[in-house]
């Protein structure tokens, strides 16, 4: 079972015990463009048990730069469909749902009211705010990511253990300007991803610290800035 | 007392990488914010900005020490 994993299973932190429990986690990741299918692919590859993968968009030729999971055939195809396809060849033992909807207040609960982790691959101070809710709401673990130009920020948001979006101040309404207007690098969404993948490992297994992952893939910085749960927070702080 | 303030991502294009800003003692974050969009007046456009201080996530109202590093982030919206 294990043959598939041997070079991470080698990597001390996650032999024996941690593999198995990637491999009882049940994942959703909301939005599949550039930061979500790269993440989308390590899920898989790294073998957690279920995967939904939530988008409605459909692909275009402009996201061929950047969302690897999608290729020149796909033009058109819905994103979580040509994920699908690309995904299953990788890992059989993952199951993976796709699901074409765009997250909401009144259909969040039932797209991912299952899953333990939720990864942040979208595109809005909106949606993202709408996650964060609900992650503290119903006790999930959210990794935030979110990225512009060549520069990016991750966090793990871990209900009564960290800071969440409200606490740090990043803004949790509205929509956030398109990257075709700030402009955007294919090598920050890796980042991003590698970070976010990271970061759900180290939540799963109880590594992760309080802090903001602050990263530049044009200046080839990481630092880390330290957060902590703000008591007066509407969203987190009266559940600490 | 001399605070250096690190602009990223964006704002460093915009504002400029690192300033170094004289102020007077005792001076608080929220303070210091007025000061810098007396020297940056096209800085005082930008909204939900997160700042850190040194290494961790600045208060309103924490005060200002010589040596502090004040880290100025967009916050970045896409994925």
């Amino acid at each position: 079972m294990f043959e598939r994993y041997l070079t991470q299973i080698a990597f001390a932190k996650l032999f024996p015990d941690g593999q198995r429990k990637l491999m009882q986690t049940t994942v959703g990741i909301v939005g599949v463009g550039g930061t979500g299918s790269h993440i989308s692919d390590l899920i898989v590859r790294m073998g957690f048990g279920k995967v939904k993968i939530v988008d409605h968009d459909t692909v275009e030729i402009s996201n061929l730069n950047r969302q690897s999971l999608y290729d020149e055939y796909d033009i058109g195809r819905p994103k979580v469909l040509a994920a699908y396809d690309k995904l299953i060849k990788i890992n059989r033992e993952v199951k993976i749902i796709p699901i074409n909807k765009k997250v909401t207040e009144e259909n969040v609960d039932e797209i991912l009211g299952d899953v333990d982790i939720i990864m942040d691959g979208t595109d809005s101070f909106g949606a993202r705010g709408l996650l964060n809710r609900f992650s503290i709401e119903r006790e999930k673990i959210f990794i935030f990511s979110a990225v512009e130009g060549s520069a990016g920020m991750a966090k793990a948001i871990i209900p009564k253990k960290t800071a969440c979006l409200e606490c740090i101040g990043y803004p949790t309404y509205g929509d956030s300007v398109p990257c075709s207007v700030n402009g955007l690098i294919p090598n920050v969404v890796e980042m991003a991803a590698a970070i976010s993948v990271t970061l759900a490992v180290k939540s799963l297994l109880d590594y992760v610290e309080d802090e903001i992952v602050v990263f530049d893939s044009w200046d080839l910085s990481l630092e880390k800035v330290k957060t902590k749960i703000n008591p007066s927070c509407k969203i987190c702080g009266h559940r600490k | 007392m001399k605070i250096r303030v690190k602009f990223y991502a964006r704002y460093g294009d915009k504002f400029g990488k690192e300033h170094y800003i004289d102020i007077e003692s005792s001076m608080s974050v929220e303070n210091f914010l007025k000061l810098l969009y007396k020297v940056i007046p096209a800085f005082q456009n930008e909204r939900n900005i997160i700042l850190a201080i040194n290494d961790s996530l600045a208060s309103p109202d924490y005060i200002l020490k010589d040596g502090d590093s004040v880290s100025i982030f967009p916050p970045p919206g896409g994925g």
